[in-house]
């Protein structure tokens, strides 16, 4: 029996961090359309026609984690600088603009109204920025930590981008000759 | 259960290679399900899935734990939580090395998380289920209709699961297969029913069970090697005894002898362990009182038993006549057989007269003698037939004890005989036999952990405080200190708390299994 009590006090021990660090599914990136997570992310938000993802991460940045369920899709990133959950990125139906200001769409952000809302400066930088597409609506949210330099948006900016959703329903019809139903392409059945 | 394991991997291995497949099947029969949707079935079929929602999960997995605790039944509680943890955290990896989405084609009318191969749900409530059944249900008919209705449960949710689009068929019953899987070799391996039966009967967790093939067993194990044939078996004073099963055998010799009673003790590998156990606890909690080593085999445990009982009764000393060591299962079960005393009851409830405090007292004069310590003194394993004090239970016979063993096997003593009768007279015995001294350094060296639990728990109901009337009859001694450090006492203190500290952590690290 002590075998059998070393394998599974093994099994655990090993397990558990994985229960605890980041969490969620793959990261979703940009140039890779086959990846299965941009599939469950069109799947979370159906109606979504831009969805978010991973597009270069500038040194200092990293995957935190993701949380993709039936009414929205969660991204984060980490920063060595601006500390874990730094940014988190949030897709959903629709979002509330009400007290954020319009500003002009980013190179990568073509055809979406945006809209920003800082909340402080000191003693860290907070604020969140609306991409309100058809469909749906993604929010940054920045929350670094104390001391950290605002200009660092800038790169947080760079990291996250969105594909359209049509390309991954066109990928799904590819490789599985089935539909990704939703938006961009015919209704689910049922 | 290797079934189970085999279609898990096939699961894991041929979902890639075979994703096409698995899609356009899965899809099909989904789009004919969501093709015959109405109001009324989807709104049957949302109830049915909240089984696998985390508010009846939570409300079983937790009602579960209770009842395990209220019911002292820590084994089945760890292994429980044992199961529930690593079937979530397998689940969860298999989701992210699988990755795959939720069902193409069909509106999903149910909240889902995460990637849908294995089902998680469906696995969370199957590992639950099962570990209910295993720690909760006794064996026999009540838990085999509990598994059939645990398969319904699973089939029920599983289809309106499928209706409702939430998952593929194939994840739906990848999850239930995988879930059945963990709970069932969890509980198969680790509270295996012959050695940890779920019972509401009052007992101990280390009796075996010996009906059924270990009844045969024993059966033919005693007639081909003690030459007796075994007419009944029955469980006998279970409430005192921890370390064994023992038991009451009505034999008749095989040459047509009379019968007669014979009295047995069952030992197994649980024993063994169980006892390592308790000396590892014993040497964290008071040092290395005595020796400490555990024994490494069953065999070894009951060849001691019957060598201690041996010497005993060479030496003259009211103990049963042995019979020898039966082997049930080679190096797996053995049992140690002697005589029984019949019509002889425990000290606790006969008649403590003169001539019996003189023997219990010259019992343990004769085994200071003898240079022997039977170290587990307490009513239970002290017997009164006809006037006459019987001795039994030598396991823990310790041969060339310390001083301090010696001592404390008088002070017992002393005890239990006090409780039928009182301290005074046994007090004036025991000057005949032992000087002021040697028992003042009785009562100096007696306290907490050196006397057997049942006697202090006897001690504690009878409401007087013998250990203090002894101590004012005796002369005046300083208490014996009985807390020993050791570089061992250390270690295994230190390893206690780190893997305590890491069994908490596992569950804090994982509180979303529960919370």
């Amino acid at each position: 029996m002590r075998w059998r009590s070393a394998l599974v006090i093994l099994a655990l021990v090993s397990a558990g961090p994985a229960c605890t660090g980041g969490g969620g599914e793959d990261m979703p990136v940009c140039s890779d359309l086959e990846a299965q997570v941009l599939v469950l992310e069109a799947q979370s938000v159906p109606s979504a026609t831009r969805l978010p993802c991973v597009a270069e991460l500038p040194p200092g940045w990293r995957f935190g984690g993701s949380l993709i369920k039936d009414t929205e899709t969660t991204l984060w990133l980490d920063s060595d600088r601006a500390g874990v959950h730094a940014l988190q990125v949030t897709m959903s139906a629709s979002c509330d603009i009400s007290s954020a200001v319009q500003v002009p769409p980013a190179a990568d952000e073509v055809g979406m109204t945006v809209y920003q809302e800082p909340e402080s400066l000191e003693p860290g930088f907070a604020g969140r920025r609306y991409l309100v597409f058809e469909g749906g609506c993604i929010i940054h949210e920045y929350a670094f930590a104390d001391g950290t330099e605002p200009t660092l948006v800038i790169e947080a900016d760079l990291a996250i981008s969105t594909v359209a959703r049509r390309d991954i329903v066109a990928q799904v019809q590819d490789s599985l000759d089935l539909t990704l139903c939703g938006a961009e392409a015919p209704p689910c059945v049922g | 259960m290797v079934g189970y394991f085999v279609a898990t991997l096939i699961g894991v291995l041929l979902f890639e290679p075979m994703a096409r497949l698995y899609e356009r099947t899965d899809t099909s029969f989904l789009h004919l399900l969501a093709e015959g949707r109405n109001d009324i079935l989807t709104e049957i079929m949302q109830a049915i899935a909240l089984l696998s929602s985390r508010w009846v999960l939570r409300v079983l997995r937790w009602g579960t734990i209770i009842a395990l605790i209220a019911a002292r039944r820590w084994r089945h509680l760890f292994v429980f939580l044992g199961a529930l943890i690593t079937e979530e955290v397998v689940a969860y990896l298999l989701t992210l090395v699988i990755h795959r989405p939720r069902p193409l084609g069909v509106e999903i009318l149910a909240p889902w998380q995460g990637f849908s191969m294995p089902s998680r749900p469906m696995a969370s409530l199957a590992v639950t289920l099962v570990g209910m059944a295993y720690s909760l249900i006794p064996h026999g008919r009540y838990r085999d209709a509990a598994k059939w209705a645990i398969a319904g449960v699973l089939v029920g949710v599983g289809i309106a699961r499928l209706y409702l689009g939430v998952e593929a068929a194939s994840a739906c019953v990848f999850g239930g297969v995988l879930g059945v899987a963990i709970g069932l070799t969890a509980f198969r391996w680790f509270t295996p029913n012959d050695v940890f039966p779920v019972t509401y009967k009052k007992g101990k967790a280390a009796h075996l069970d010996v009906g059924g093939m270990r009844g045969e067993a024993i059966v033919t194990a005693v007639r081909d090697q003690l030459g007796y044939r075994v007419l009944d078996i029955k469980p006998v004073g279970l409430a005192g005894s921890g370390g064994s099963t023992p038991l009451r055998l009505k034999v008749r010799s095989e040459d047509g002898g009379p019968e007669r009673q014979l009295f047995a003790k069952l030992y197994a590998q649980n024993h063994v362990r169980a006892d390592r156990w308790y000396k590892i606890g014993r040497t964290i909690l008071y040092g290395a009182l005595e020796d400490e080593t555990p024994f490494g085999t069953v065999r070894r445990f009951v060849e001691y038993e019957d060598y201690a009982l041996r010497l005993m009764y060479d030496l003259e000393l009211p103990v049963p006549t042995p019979y020898g060591i039966v082997e049930i299962t080679p190096e797996r079960e053995y049992m140690i057989v002697m005589e029984f005393f019949d019509d002889a009851v425990e000290i606790g409830e006969a008649e403590v007269d003169d001539g019996v405090i003189e023997q219990g007292l010259r019992l343990v004069r004769e085994m200071w003698d003898e240079g022997l310590a039977h170290r587990d003194i307490k009513p239970a394993n002290l017997m009164v037939r006809d006037g006459q004090l019987k001795l039994i239970d030598v396991f823990f016979v310790q041969v060339r004890p310390s001083p301090w063993r010696q001592a404390v096997d008088l002070a017992n003593m002393m005890m239990v005989l006090a409780l039928r009768s009182d301290a005074p007279r046994v007090y004036e015995h025991a000057v005949g036999m032992f000087s002021p001294d040697e028992i003042a350094e009785a009562f100096a060296a007696t306290r907490g952990v050196a006397s057997p639990t049942q006697l202090r728990s006897m001690m504690k109901e009878d409401g007087r405080d013998l250990l203090e009337e002894f101590r004012a009859l005796a002369p005046d001694r300083d208490e014996v200190r009985i807390q020993r450090w050791s570089l061992r006492r250390v270690g295994l203190t230190v390893t206690a708390l780190l893997a305590a500290l890491v069994a908490l952590g596992l569950i804090v690290t994982n509180w979303a299994v529960f919370a």
